[in-house]
């Protein structure tokens, strides 16, 4: 067993995040959420919402949560463009760092970057309460670190077809929340969200699933509540 | 608990070893957006660049951090060393990166492999931004018992895996080509990994094992090579510890390779501004 050394911190002048970066928490699953702000990671295909699902947390939580948000973009900066434009976030709350071609490894092989940022973020504003990460679209098979997150959503879409949850995989079986969003869409792409409800219950045994029209004003309020129960009750 | 020098410096030459390489192209990116690298002969010229011009003032910095963890502490040396490596990194944006992998690789290291003594990780955690990565990779290196070319050689080796790895995902290069691209610069990778551990060796006086670079007996013990910055080095003149001071290790480390390449500094630059891009340098 190899014992942790005490964790290494800097003092960083360069870049927006100015002052001291804090000590890092590496410990597992929920055992400094005393200390932090809570870390949500969300995932999900390209495409799925899971920007939009960011945006609507950030209009539903932000005014009685205090949010910071890192972004994975892919190619670009987009989503955190997006959602600095959107202004449903202070500007400055909001990071993207960029992965290598390699959105999954960012979240889960090595997560050394998403962390910092995150410890940057959550220093330079310590009312922080939630922390979002938004994964860079990926496939079924992403899943964030248990050390850079407490907690995390996996968001698929109708409109990717009512077998995505049959097909499982790592994002749809042991995400803590999976989002079946673009309910809307159901009866254009002839998907049963019946079929759906069913072989997402079957597949991760009992774990729950939310479905959600993302485009609604209000179409995050069920990620939000399940948000909310996690801070009222951090078990 | 004790990791074995041998598994340690496999650990830190890993790819895979979790500290944020994988997301960093140094400038390959740029090279392929502006064509000037589009297949595996190109990258393989882009690589052996890299390797001559970053890699080998990387390597010296590198070694001779890895000499001055070793040593008897001296005040101010990795403030001259940090000052230093700066001075050989016109761009800004290529200063960012290398504090930034610098950081990383020090959290993620020091909960791996035995750590260096709690001077120089103080000292070390006092730069402001943090590291070098040349610098906290010599420093994790003498942690783990190893030497101070082993520092620059898996310095080395990083960039140019990094950089063809880089190549591979951009251009769809066949993976065993490029990764016997790196094979094909081992003989340069070596010369790096030598110089380095002379330079270390001169400025510090630490000396190495025999054996450790393998070419202990060269009869005369200068540099050689071709280089223009290596004709004048003269070994006999290093300061010899442990009575090394501040200002016999600067004097010789301002003479360490400054051999940045243009190209390099500019396509960090160029790569730092741009709003599209997959890799974080």
């Amino acid at each position: 067993m190899i014992e942790p050394h005490e964790h290494r911190h800097f003092v960083v002048h360069d870049g927006p995040e100015c002052g001291v970066v804090p000590s890092t928490s590496f410990s597992a699953r929920g055992s400094s959420t005393e200390h932090r702000p809570f870390r949500v990671g969300i995932g999900g295909p390209v495409g799925s919402g899971k920007t939009a699902l960011v945006a609507g947390l950030c209009r539903l939580l932000g005014p009685t949560l205090p949010l910071v948000v890192v972004t994975n973009d892919i190619f670009t900066t987009e989503d955190a463009d997006f959602l600095r434009r959107a202004g449903v976030l202070d500007a400055e709350r909001i990071v993207a760092v960029r992965t290598g071609c390699c959105p999954h490894t960012a979240i889960r092989d090595d997560i050394v970057a998403n962390l910092e940022a995150l410890e940057q973020l959550e220093h330079r504003f310590s009312d922080t309460l939630v922390s979002l990460v938004e994964s860079g679209g990926d496939n079924l098979t992403a899943i964030f670190s248990s050390a850079l997150v407490d907690v995390q959503i996996f968001v698929v879409d109708v409109a990717g077809g009512d077998k995505v949850p049959r097909k499982g995989g790592p994002g749809v079986c042991q995400s803590d929340l999976l989002v079946v969003n673009k309910t809307d869409l159901a009866s254009m792409v002839g998907a049963d969200l019946g079929v759906m409800a069913a072989d997402a219950q079957a597949r991760r045994s009992g774990r729950p699933v939310v479905f959600t029209c993302l485009r609604e004003p209000s179409g995050a309020e069920p990620v939000a509540q399940w948000i909310r129960s996690h801070l009222a009750d951090p078990s | 608990m004790t990791i074995s020098t041998p598994v340690a410096l496999l650990l830190l030459a890993d790819g895979r070893f979790p500290a944020g390489g994988y997301a960093h192209s140094h400038g390959m990116e740029e090279a392929v957006a502006g064509q000037q690298v589009t297949d595996l002969v190109t990258a393989l010229d882009y690589a052996r660049g890299a390797l001559m011009t970053a890699g080998l003032i990387n390597g010296a910095l590198a070694a001779v951090s890895c000499a001055c963890a070793q040593m008897a502490p001296i005040k101010g040396v990795w403030e001259l060393l940090d000052a230093e490596t700066d001075a050989r990194m016109p761009s800004p944006a290529q200063r960012r990166v290398s504090r930034q992998l610098g950081r990383h690789l020090w959290r993620t290291a020091c909960r791996i492999v035995t750590p260096p003594p709690s001077e120089v990780m103080s000292a070390l955690e006092g730069l402001r931004g943090g590291p070098h990565n040349c610098i906290a990779l010599g420093a994790l290196v003498a942690g783990s018992g190893g030497l101070p070319a082993d520092a620059a050689r898996i310095g080395a080796y990083n960039l140019i895996m990094s950089v063809l790895q880089a190549a591979v995902r951009l251009l769809g290069l066949d993976p065993v080509a490029a990764t016997s691209a790196v094979a094909a610069l081992g003989e340069e990778l070596e010369d790096v990994a030598r110089r380095s551990g002379e330079l270390a060796r001169w400025a510090t006086g630490t000396g190495e094992p025999a054996g450790s670079t393998g070419e202990e007996d060269q009869g005369p013990r200068s540099l050689g090579g071709s280089s223009p910055w290596s004709a004048a080095i003269d070994l006999d003149d290093a300061p010899g510890a442990p009575g090394a001071t501040l200002g016999d290790i600067a004097e010789i480390v301002i003479q360490f390779p400054a051999c940045s390449a243009p190209l390099l500094d500019y396509y960090a630059e160029a790569h730092d501004g741009r709003v599209s891009a997959m890799f974080a340098s």
